[in-house]
């Protein structure tokens, strides 16, 4: 028995299994050798897979822990092994070549990249295949600990260390060098003036108001300018902190505007897996509400912490240097307070946070009910969603009282412990007075100063829901900037001035979960300006054929060639240049027609943005607008109907002039007239150019040199219209079923026409323009 | 849909740990699966019994109550729910740390007791990684996409119930 010893492919073997092999299988060299964390008996723990080229192991361990072999399986025995992703665990399945497929052993979604490698590993075995090159995994595989890195992170839990916070933000606002350092200067010299005020009360009961032997007031001169030093330290000290205060706002705007650009540039970088997986209200939450909390935190908590210590230790010499005696007594409550922050306050967070993330639940019920009003109106729901609003309103309002209830004991209880400071200073001082060891001024001032030196912890409980919500703000946002791009732009990519729009498909396989392939080894070569059509069922790989050719998402496996050139290897400014989309469900920004249709080309003229209206239908129904092009499309294009809305996006690809079009079932949801408007604009557009049409009614593919039949991620049949319909295959079928479909719509429409009861779908708009929804014919296929 | 009752069907186990059942009408499916149709809000009602065949899936019938089925049955029934449900129950949370700070600075790693032994799991952003469903049941998804649930928040140790509200309510 041999070993190839691999990191992340081969495991340890613990000496049992060692000689388990050694009894059984002596002399076959191991590929793979890998341990699982779940076992058979469904609980966390350990079996082994081990691979050979000629078996394939599974060792269990026994309750006494012994190890014993659960599956030995001959690899000639084997048509091929695959990963099956069941619901937080994962199996790897053996297919015999005679009898049913089995599972042979199980794993958390932890394991899952080794254990799809060993089931690619093992099929390549039994087909006489090359192995996978083992970079395609490690490339998953963390450096630092040799454990996977999750799909979507791109970086290793386990090893990542994070920069704090606070520190992170002062790293956006160190680009403001010049304006920190004044605002530390400012802070530092209004501190300095807020020391003179106690001062002063010491000198005016030491020296102003001190009798002689006479009973009179020898210093008395002295009050009319000690009064104009303590209003002059007051007016320094405050117009300091004016300045101060404007300086902090100025750097905390500026500093959290970067924040925000660096975040929405980040969204804008990221992938569309990154999308598929977030709501669009929780990213426009970190975009607008959070960075606004973080601008709080800049702009009043960082200021008053910074000027609070600086307090704190200017003040604690100055009391030490009054009486060190007395400091030691005042001191006595900073160990109560010490102990209450650490204790008590964490207490607290649960209750902001409770209070924090109650309010954000409760606005996206009013965001996700606000944007689905159609629905919500259509179907009559909206006591039902007045009484979801009221449960997470109440829920909203519980979690306020109650911290107003707890925060009402814990904050008078708190500032009770603070205040005890005053009284030991009165106590403990007026002994000291007494024993002619301190002045009454002294005494003063020193109560002066311990209300200063108590201040930053008293600011910091006053700010704590400020604290907490800026701090759980801020983190969300350096959430979305450390997520790293699945999709990254090689260093030395290519660009592709002049392209040809061949597109060739080699071997891919993808998955947009990398374990669950849409497209399985699909080869296909698609020449330049040739018009291919796709055809196939719903969910059988077709959009995603088209996500992959824009290269929304990257395969897994193979490559696709542009003009010969992989795609990964083109520079992605060029590649969405040459790429033209007309998708089924047009997304209209809110603006005027004219802005839409320019949106693909920036500097388009007037007359060439209605040369693209003309090509492609659409001049003569803004024509008919009262503001033509200037027409307000209101929001996602809503005051237009489905075909002027297609017709809009087709002007829009024709302005684009892209090599290669993407018609993704571009003329669904459009009645027969509008339907042919657009067919006559869409060969306009696809002259001269490399089309892929997926085609949602398959009369519309007879002008498309091939037609490509996708079942289930694969390529099931090829052909022109009328070879495939000679062929009497899965594509005529497909027509078949469709035409019996028609006839029976067609039938069955005039009769409910006649008895005066046309259902109009959600879509339909009483004005809304010539294009309605028809939708009677339509078969997705 | 063609509801099963107790009486309708009859499952077996092959001696290589297949599911078949035999139906009422004498019909023999081979290869079978169980799917819960509503897993987090009614776990034991409602059971798809399937036949897969790479992508497609066949549906035999479902298992609306598992009220009146034999013991035998039942723990065949229970057993294919369970290979394909994976979903742990947080007993109890050990630990909880995060590379730098001990606020949420790096990625959470917990240490957890589950009612499949102990684990350690990472999560990043904790707060939409968490959901409570209308049963009132929490799901927490690690980074690596493993779930886990916890029934009953009121049953952990406070320092766990802290941590979880403190991230959550």
């Amino acid at each position: 028995m041999t070993s190839t010893q691999n990191s992340a492919l081969n495991t340890d073997i613990p000496d049992q299994v060692k000689n388990l092999l050694q009894k059984d299988h002596s002399g076959e060299e191991i590929i793979i050798s890998l341990v699982s964390d779940i076992s058979q008996h469904r609980h966390y723990g350990a079996e082994w897979l081990v691979v050979t080229k000629k078996s394939v192991l599974v060792y269990c361990l026994e309750k006494n822990g012994d190890a014993v072999p659960c599956h030995d399986i001959a690899i000639a025995s084997l048509k091929k092994a695959r990963i099956s992703p069941l619901v937080g665990i994962m199996s790897l399945i053996v297919e015999p070549k005679e009898g049913k497929p089995y599972k042979i052993i199980s794993f958390s979604q932890t394991l899952n990249p080794f254990f799809a490698h060993a089931a690619d590993a093992i099929s390549r075995i039994v087909n006489s295949e090359p192995l996978l090159d083992k970079s395609t995994l490690t490339g998953k595989i963390c450096k630092s600990c040799g454990k996977p890195v999750p799909e979507d992170l791109n970086k290793c839990p386990r090893c990542t260390d994070r920069k704090g916070t606070l520190l992170r933000i002062s790293q956006f606002a160190m680009a403001y060098k010049g304006k920190l350092a004044l605002i530390l200067f400012t802070m530092a010299a209004s501190t300095g003036f807020g020391l003179i005020p106690p001062y002063m009360n010491k000198l005016f009961a030491d020296v102003i108001f001190k009798q002689d032997l006479t009973g009179q007031y020898p210093n008395m001169k002295w009050l009319g300018i000690a009064c104009l030093v303590l209003f002059a330290a007051y007016a320094l000290q405050l117009f300091l902190g004016g300045i101060q205060e404007r300086l902090c706002g100025t750097l905390g705007f500026n500093t959290v505007a970067d924040v925000r650009k660096c975040i929405y540039e980040k969204l804008q970088e990221l992938s569309l897996g990154f999308f598929d997986k977030h709501q669009t209200g929780a990213l426009l939450a970190r975009v607008n509400q959070d960075t606004s909390e973080m601008q709080r935190l800049m702009v009043d908590f960082i200021p008053i912490t910074v000027e609070s210590i600086l307090m704190f230790f200017g003040i604690g010499i100055f009391l030490f240097i009054l009486s060190w005696k007395l400091t030691l007594f005042v001191l006595i409550p900073v160990v109560g307070i010490v102990i209450f922050v650490k204790m008590v306050i964490p207490k607290f967070w649960i209750f902001f946070h409770r209070f924090f993330h109650r309010r954000s639940k409760l606005s996206a019920v009013v965001a996700d009910s606000l944007s689905g009003i159609r629905v919500v109106k259509a179907f009559g729901q909206e006591q039902m969603e007045t009484d979801k609003f009221q449960k997470y309103s109440l829920r909203y309002r519980d979690a306020g009282i109650e911290l107003v209830k707890r925060w009402s004991v814990f904050h008078p209880s708190f500032h009770l412990l603070i205040m005890s400071g005053a009284v030991i200073v009165w106590y403990v001082g007026g002994h000291l007075i007494f024993d002619g060891k301190m002045t009454l001024g002294d005494v003063l001032a020193y109560s002066g100063y311990l209300m200063t030196f108590y201040r930053p912890v008293f600011m910091l409980t006053r700010m704590l829901d400020l604290i907490t919500n800026a701090l759980s703000a801020s983190e969300r946002v350096f959430d979305v900037m450390d997520t790293e791009p699945m999709i990254r732009e090689a260093p030395d990519a290519v660009g592709l001035p002049d392209l040809k729009g061949g597109i060739e498909f080699k071997n891919i396989s993808f998955g947009y979960d990398k374990f669950k392939p849409v497209l399985k080894n699909i080869s296909l070569n698609i020449r330049p300006s040739e018009m291919i059509g796709l055809v196939g069922k719903s969910g059988a790989g077709k959009s995603t054929m088209i996500n992959v050719i824009c290269r929304l998402y990257d395969v897994n496996e193979g490559e696709i060639l542009l003009d010969g050139v992989n795609l990964k290897k083109v520079k992605q400014n060029d590649l969405r240049k040459n790429i033209g989309i007309v998708l089924q469900d047009t997304f209209l920004f809110n603006g005027t027609i004219y802005e839409n249709i320019s949106y693909t080309k920036p500097g388009a003229t007037r007359e060439e943005v209605i040369q693209a209206s003309i090509a492609a239908n659409a001049h003569e129904f803004i024509l008919k607008k009262p503001d033509g092009y200037d027409t307000e499309v209101g929001e996602r294009g809503n005051s237009l109907s489905g075909g002027e809305k297609q017709r809009i996006s087709i002007a829009r690809a024709i302005l684009r002039d892209p090599k290669i079009l993407i018609l993704d079932e571009a003329t669904s949801s459009v009645d027969t007239q509008t339907e042919k408007k657009i067919q006559e604009a869409l060969e306009r557009l696809t002259k001269g150019r490399t089309t892929i049409a997926i085609a949602h009614r398959l009369s519309t593919l007879r002008k498309c040199d091939r037609i490509v039949v996708i079942k289930n991620g694969e390529i099931g049949e090829m052909g022109t219209h009328q070879e495939l319909l000679e062929k009497k295959g899965m594509f005529y079928e497909l027509v078949q079923i469709q035409s019996e479909l028609s006839k029976i719509m067609a039938f069955e429409i005039p009769a409910t026409e006649q008895n005066g009861k046309k259902t109009k779908g959600f879509g339909d708009k009483p004005n809304g323009g010539e294009g309605q929804d028809g939708g009677g014919e339509n078969f997705n296929v | 849909m063609n509801i099963l009752k107790k009486d309708d069907i009859k499952f077996e186990k092959s001696p290589t740990g297949v599911l078949n059942c035999r139906l009422k009408d004498g019909a023999v499916h081979e290869h079978l699966h169980c799917v819960t149709l509503f897993p987090l809000t009614l776990p034991e009602q409602y059971i798809s019994v399937i036949k897969e065949f790479e992508m497609e899936v066949e549906e035999v019938g479902v298992i609306i109550s598992l009220d009146g089925f034999s013991t035998d049955q039942l723990e065949l029934v229970r057993k294919a729910v369970d290979e394909r449900y994976f979903v742990p129950e947080i007993l109890d949370i050990k630990r909880l740390s995060t590379k730098q700070s001990k606020r949420g600075h790096g990625f959470d790693e917990w240490i957890i007791t589950t009612d499949r032994g102990e684990k350690t799991m990472y999560l990043f952003n904790p707060r939409e990684n968490m959901a409570v469903t209308n049963a009132g049941v929490i799901i927490i998804t690690d980074i690596e996409k493993n779930r886990y649930k916890i029934t009953n928040l009121e049953k952990l140790s406070q320092d766990a119930r802290d941590i979880i509200e403190g991230i959550m309510m």
